[in-house]
């Protein structure tokens, strides 16, 4: 029942939230002047009458809160429109490059998570020595590094070292390769936008579970487990790690939203092309359909990062559970 | 029994029956290829064009980029540089700008004669020209994209290249191989606007066009096998963000001077890269085979080890696109019926005094030397002096001749200061100050600014700089006319002024400083307006010469905008990169992709 009020509270939250963003999205995007198609006006070339044609027949000479109506009832059909700068509907555009960003998503988050959890024990239990000096000041300098300054870091040691490849997907010269051959390929080109990507979450997680394991040394439950004479192993995860995760898995959720801003930046600078390129290429060229639709797509990860943070943490803490069975 | 016996009878009649539709079927494949291998056989032999001066080795795979991804794969509707290099690989035009020389020359059409009138073309097409599915170019072909072009529900911008006083060309079939088309009135640049526009595969598109959907029809998401076109390439594949990969025509219709049949290359890869030092880095590392246009910061770095490296660095001069300074002369009112600028403030914009002197302040050698290192040239007239056909060169101090701004400045009203070095006007006697709209994010047009703003202070005048997002800033000069002066500039595509008839013209969209004129609000601009015509209607090259010189003249004398400087256009390419012809046009070095080779490294 828990569980599934969770889903219910979250999928109710989604439809608030996009409703609300898309809303947001249309008016502030209404109030910068010009189109897709203003830049296309200060070629002498192109005449004024067939400008004027083009956004006709795409309704942007209605007002905004015509747009906006408009485009709310094809949201119904599940058509989000068509982006004028890829020529191609909204929602396959936007699907695409979601796949493209989980792509760095995902093993970022993963290894941030298991780096900042691992690293954060270790320091909490070392806080008092030169040890955990060195951790505070690491994390304090990678927490305060600009993802635009570790990205263009990253792109200049691969251009002098030549080690990684210098952005991009895949290497430009490879026809059809072998599976083992594009997934080497594939990783290769990963490891500098994840290491910059995951280098942030790292150093956040790191804090949190560091301050969460500290408080739990301090616990009495943890002292009577040592007085019952619980083996240290037994200690460690079942009393000490355990209930330190819950603030963790509790922000992992949010770290999407960090994640998806920081790829914006990355993903622009490694050419990688994600959710974030494509909004900034929206954003950019005024492709207020295809705007939109990057916002509905990030809010739809991020709702769902926050709905998969809820269930890990019923899973993880009874006391979360039983909360859920007496309501 | 019996059952068995007749379902029997009956499985061996329907396998009979199959069997016969199988030998009719194939039966008719075997005809069906027999009337087509004849076809073939019939076929006239290819008009190929012969590249006289040309040599190369068959072979190689060549990698470039592009700045943004292709929107569409018909050139027809393929706006920006990107995307209209993308569709260029796969299109072939009527007749097609050479960007070496700049001249007019054949393309799908071998020969073209111009009438007594001077407006109507009779063109003869090349003969036995296939399209990239084998299929045959004929005359209905080029009648076919001419109707769809002009078709106004097509929504193609390039029809605008095409349009005459606003009306389109007509077009007739004559033969298989032969139309004639008629101009509405006779045409400065003749042929010349019909660059770049692509003949379409009429069998391939009719339905898509009558359907109403031809935009639509070679989209990003169509399989590469269904674009067909003219170009030396097809499209092999292509990945959204990534990449687009073209292989080579077989059925391209040119040859070099040995009977190689062109393109050389096997293969071409366009990476799509939007950062412009991601670029600059890649191709420093050796991923780009070549580099179209590079930074003053990169090119200056890279020209250091270009040896080393195995390159060739580029200093093409001057391109064509340069920035002007202008100040906002229309009298209008917004639509609470407040002046666009102050009137007393307009009154001294309006001054060509004012003008000269501001143009006299201007240190555009500093500009040169801070903004672009050395790698840009001073510019005096309304043509960059990179178009060394219609621009002029002559010489002028590009130092600041300051005495001569403050002469020229009290000449023009601007007297007296207030302790603060700043000149003041008007019956109040207010400093004088204005602000400067420029583009953020164009980090030499924010540092031009700066140099502008610190030589008009030397020159008494306070200026404050302003930078908007490019689309207003857009939105400013075209809409709303909100601003007292802007730095700016447009980018030409070809060497001709009369692609910048809008400009010059009064009534033009583009007189940014006070346009659509309903009729000339000086002397001088109503004889602009009249070497316009000039230009633009007379067929005889002395005589347009001869009215554009006198057009910049006036210009110079004027200075409506204010020149400052045109950047170099920096390329770079492997030395195993051949028969590379750099242009001061877009796309640089990759407009002739038919004729690059590629040597083993």
């Amino acid at each position: 029942m828990r569980i599934l009020a969770v889903i219910l509270k979250r999928v109710l939250q989604l439809a608030a939230l996009s409703l609300l963003v898309t809303l947001a999205t249309f008016f502030l995007s209404s109030m910068i002047p010009g189109d897709f198609f203003t830049a296309q006006e200060l070629n002498p070339a192109v005449r004024r009458e067939t400008i004027d044609q083009m956004r006709h027949r795409r309704g942007l000479d209605q007002p905004m809160p015509v747009q906006y109506l408009r485009w709310l009832g094809r949201c119904t059909r599940l058509d989000f429109g068509d982006s004028d700068f890829f020529g191609r509907p909204v929602r396959g555009v936007v699907l695409d490059a979601l796949a493209q960003t989980l792509w760095m998503a995902i093993p970022a988050l993963a290894l941030g998570l298991a780096g900042g959890i691992i690293f954060g024990t270790i320091h909490a239990i070392h806080r008092n020595r030169v040890a955990g000096q060195v951790f505070d000041l690491v994390s304090a300098i990678t927490l305060s590094l600009p993802t635009l300054v570790l990205g263009l870091g990253a792109l200049l040691l691969a251009a002098q070292t030549h080690w990684f490849p210098l952005g991009g997907m895949s290497s430009a010269g490879m026809q059809s390769p072998s599976f083992p051959t594009w997934l080497l390929d594939r990783l290769r080109h990963l490891v500098l936008p994840v290491g910059c990507l995951t280098l942030p979450i790292f150093a956040y997680v790191e804090k949190i579970q560091c301050a969460a394991t500290q408080d739990c040394l301090d616990q009495p439950f943890l002292r009577a487990a040592h007085a019952r004479g619980l083996k240290p192993l037994r200690i460690f995860f079942q009393y000490l790690l355990r209930p330190s995760l819950n603030p963790v898995v509790s922000t992992s959720g949010p770290l999407l939203g960090s994640i998806l801003s920081g790829s914006l930046v990355l993903e622009v600078i490694f050419g990688w092309p994600g959710l974030g390129q494509v909004t900034y290429n929206a954003l950019f060229n005024r492709d207020t359909a295809l705007l939109v639709g990057c916002v509905v797509g990030s809010t739809i990860l991020l709702v769902a990062g926050n709905l998969a943070a809820d269930l890990l943490l019923i899973a993880l803490d009874p006391r979360v559970r039983g909360q859920g069975d007496t309501a | 029994m019996v059952d068995t016996a007749i379902e029997f009878l009956e499985t061996a009649h329907m396998s009979f029956s199959r069997r016969c539709r199988t030998l009719q079927a194939l039966l008719l494949l075997t005809c069906t290829a027999g009337i087509l291998a004849a076809q073939a056989r019939k076929q006239e032999p290819t008009q190929y064009l012969v590249l006289q001066a040309l040599s190369g080795v068959r072979g190689g795979h060549l990698v470039a980029s592009i700045n943004a991804d292709p929107a569409t794969f018909n050139r027809l509707f393929a706006s920006g540089m990107a995307n209209a290099l993308v569709a260029d690989q796969l299109a072939a035009d009527l007749v097609h700008i050479n960007r070496s020389t700049h001249e007019l020359e054949p393309s799908l059409a071998t020969r073209w004669e111009v009438a007594g009138d001077g407006r109507t073309y009779t063109v003869r097409l090349r003969r036995g020209v296939r399209f990239s599915d084998g299929s045959p170019f004929t005359a209905a072909d080029v009648a076919f994209t001419l109707d769809a072009l002009a078709d106004p529900r097509t929504e193609s911008t390039l029809a605008d290249q095409l349009r005459v006083d606003g009306k389109f060309p007509a077009v007739s079939l004559i033969d298989t191989h032969t139309v004639t088309i008629t101009l509405p009135r006779p045409v400065g640049t003749g042929l010349r606007a019909f660059d770049s526009i692509p003949i379409l595969p009429r069998n391939k598109l009719l339905r898509s066009y009558q359907e109403g959907r031809l935009a639509a029809a070679w989209g990003p998401a169509t399989p590469p096998g269904e674009i067909v076109g003219l170009g030396p390439f097809r499209l092999k594949e292509y990945q959204r963000g990534v990449r687009v990969v073209f292989e080579r025509n077989p059925f391209y219709w040119k040859q070099d001077k040995a009977g190689q049949a062109l393109p050389y290359l096997d293969s071409l890869t366009l990476l799509v890269i939007q950062d412009r030092n991601a670029e600059a880095l890649r191709f420093e590392a050796g991923e780009l085979d070549l580099l179209g246009s590079m930074s003053p910061e990169h090119f200056a770095r890279l020209r250091r080890s270009a040896q080393a490296r195995n390159i060739t660095l580029r200093d093409l001069g001057p391109g064509l696109r340069m920035d002007f300074l202008w100040f906002n002369l229309n009298p209008g009112r917004d639509t609470a019926g407040i002046p666009y600028v102050d009137a007393e403030k307009r009154a001294i914009f309006e001054r060509a005094l004012f003008r000269q002197a501001v143009s006299a302040a201007l240190d555009r050698n500093g500009i040169v030397r801070s903004v672009y290192l050395g790698l840009a040239t001073p510019q005096y007239g309304p043509v960059s002096s990179g178009n060394r056909i219609w621009g002029r060169t002559d010489a002028r101090p590009a130092t600041p001749a300051l005495k001569e701004a403050h002469a020229l400045l009290s000449r023009a009203g601007l007297k007296g200061t207030a302790g603060d070095g700043i000149l003041q006007f008007g019956a109040a006697r207010r400093p004088f100050e204005f602000v400067l709209l420029t583009a953020r994010g164009d980090a030499a047009r924010e540092r031009t600014a700066e140099i502008i703003r610190q030589n008009l202070r030397q020159a008494g005048l306070q200026v404050s700089i302003q930078l908007l997002l490019p689309n207003e800033l857009i939105s400013r000069i075209l809409k709303t006319f909100e601003y007292e002066a802007i730095l700016f500039g447009p980018t030409p595509t070809d060497i001709v002024p009369d692609l910048q008839a809008d400009l010059w013209y009064s009534s033009g969209a583009s007189h940014f400083w006070y346009p659509n004129q309903s009729k000339p609000s000086t002397a001088w601009e109503a004889e602009v307006d009249a070497l316009t015509t000039r230009l633009v209607q007379t067929l005889d090259p002395a005589v347009r010469l001869q009215a554009c010189a006198q057009l910049q003249d006036i210009w110079s004398k004027q200075l409506p905008a204010i020149p400052t400087v045109a950047p170099s256009i920096l390329s770079g390419w492997k030395n195993n990169v051949g028969n590379v012809r750099p242009s001061i046009l877009v796309p640089y070095l990759l407009w002739n992709t038919a004729e690059l080779t590629k040597r083993a490294p």
